[in-house]
């Protein structure tokens, strides 16, 4: 008999999500399988597009950049070179939440006719995602060759410093999949504010901590500096405070555990309401 | 020990026990704005009304009990809305009971009127691999029974074609051919041959006679005929209860005509 979920400890929660993956690896392997190769099925140019898209993408924000458009402040790298990559991390931020957000729905009839563990879903969602982050990543550090920008020794933290940043919008994916199904209001109020937060986010400009508003909330938001570190650590140059990213690790990962935690014990509780 | 003994030699001329439903309900919402409140409102707080029906919610399922073991085909009779296909949601358990308790034992396979697990952009090789797995095939078992599953569902010359361009026939052949070569314990059959024809009918009809000592089959029909070939038992359902439950297929198949020309 299953022990009910309410009262379940957090180690349990892991324990169970671990063998429930490890029962569904070959469901996880199919569906990563079909995932990669369906994403681009319908084009004509088919997996082209992979390295299609970022090119665009950095033609794009070369033109952007190039026109005078944005007023950036001190950046340590030509600022084209800045924008590009920290678009880049934006879009692999961004694509956790939207990408894992519609994976209960998107799996609605597969749960009807047999029910598997949803943490395989969010899983693959995320492996898709860190996939696609991939080739544009290569393609930018490509381009910064060209432009000639100082790369450092420290780059080679630079995956392992984007972990804090990964745990914070999987969590977000996983919270709003949930709130997605019953309450979409709240998905997409939260995915317009998307937009809001890539302003108070430095993307298009350098951090600066002085007075104002706009300034406050920068300084106060975790993504500052989980974004900041990660792109400071190509040029080795310190734009935000170290201890910042720390205290924002922290917390990514404090409410990646409690998403988790959440997800396991509701996602039982909303999946008949696909049926709706 | 000897009560041990005699379940155990009971338990064997009846077959194993595959399926053991006790006491089940079900709960809805009418309303889908009110469900969706109500999901929201279960998700964060403690679920106090989990016993009492709220604005809009009903009983799809009330106390319904019942047992499958291996070798039976229980057949599962009502009038639409009756609660045959919620019933058999909880049994996959792609729903929570809202009380009770649904015990499976062994591995458990759908085939329900639509092929919606099956996705029209990948290729039917594609499809049977995934909904395999999805059944919860390992690797090792997966390659050998894919090409099993394509060959009886006669699509092998299709089976890197996308599963878009196949007939309705076609699909319900992989839908139907997967679920019964996936090992399964219990084959779950809601509708699921209503979109062929006689001929694959018949074809699955005689597999599923074939195979009836290695597993149990629960089946939601309106085709009588199919019943009849079939079923060991049967159960009706009437507004969410168990109206009648027995072995006796011809008094039950005269018992549900009856209502079903009493209701109309």
């Amino acid at each position: 008999m299953d022990q009910p979920r309410h009262t379940i400890n957090h180690f349990t929660i892991w324990k169970r999500i671990i063998a429930d993956v490890r029962s569904h690896a070959e469901l996880l392997r199919q569906l990563l399988s079909v995932g990669f190769s369906s994403q681009f099925k319908r084009t004509i140019l088919g997996n082209l597009w992979h390295i299609l898209d970022p090119l665009l993408s950095i033609l794009i924000w070369l033109m952007l950049a190039r026109s005078g458009m944005f007023r950036p402040g001190v950046t340590e790298m030509p600022y084209p070179a800045y924008l590009i990559i920290s678009f880049t991390l934006w879009i692999f931020f961004e694509g956790f939440f939207i990408q894992i957000g519609q994976s209960i729905s998107e799996s609605g009839r597969m749960l009807m006719e047999a029910p598997f563990p949803l943490e395989i879903k969010v899983l693959e969602k995320a492996i898709i995602n860190v996939f696609n982050f991939l080739i544009p990543l290569s393609i930018t550090f490509f381009v910064f060759i060209i432009m000639g920008v100082n790369i450092n020794i420290t780059i080679l933290l630079f995956i392992p410093a984007l972990i804090p940043l990964m745990l914070l919008g999987v969590a977000m994916g996983m919270f709003f999949s949930l709130l997605e199904v019953v309450m979409l209001d709240i998905y997409l109020l939260t995915k317009r504010c998307f937009r809001i937060l890539l302003y108070i986010t430095p993307i298009v400009y350098a951090p600066h901590f002085g007075n104002g508003l706009l300034n406050t909330i920068t300084a106060y938001n975790p993504l500052t500096y989980l974004i900041s570190v990660p792109r400071d650590l190509i040029t080795g140059v310190s734009s935000v405070s170290l201890t910042g990213y720390w205290i924002s690790s922290g917390i990514s990962l404090v409410v990646f555990l409690m998403v988790v935690h959440f997800y396991f014990i509701s996602k039982k509780k909303i999946i008949e309401k696909l049926l709706d | 020990m000897k009560s041990y003994s005699t379940k155990h030699m009971h338990d064997k001329q009846l077959g194993e026990l595959l399926l053991d439903v006790k006491q089940v309900s079900k709960k809805f919402c009418k309303s889908l704005r009110s469900s969706m409140l109500y999901g929201l409102r279960d998700l964060f707080l403690p679920e106090h009304h989990r016993l009492t029906l709220r604005k809009d919610e009903f009983w799809a399922l009330r106390d319904v009990s019942l047992q499958l073991r291996r070798g039976e085909t229980l057949a599962i009779l009502g009038l639409n809305g009756a609660g045959k296909s919620t019933l058999m949601h909880l049994i996959t358990g792609a729903f929570p009971t809202t009380m009770g308790s649904v015990n499976v034992n062994g591995r458990i396979t759908t085939i329900y009127e639509k092929n919606a697990a099956l996705k029209k952009f990948y290729t039917g090789r594609e499809n049977v691999r995934v909904k395999c797995a999805l059944y919860g095939l390992q690797r090792n078992e997966m390659e050998d029974v894919v090409d099993k599953i394509l060959d009886f569902a006669e699509i092998t010359d299709f089976a890197d074609a996308t599963f878009g361009t196949y007939s309705a026939g076609m699909k319900a052949r992989v839908n139907f051919a997967t679920a019964c070569l996936c090992n399964p314990d219990i084959i779950v059959i809601d509708e699921g041959l209503s979109t062929s024809d006689s001929q694959i009918v018949d074809k699955y009809t005689t597999f599923l006679e074939e195979q009836r000592q290695n597993i149990g089959v629960l089946l939601v029909s309106h085709n009588i005929q199919l019943i009849r070939s079939l079923a060991t038992h049967v159960i009706i359902l009437k507004d969410g209860q168990v109206f009648h439950h027995g072995k006796d297929i011809e008094a039950a198949i005269t018992m549900y005509t009856t209502t079903k020309r009493s209701t109309t």
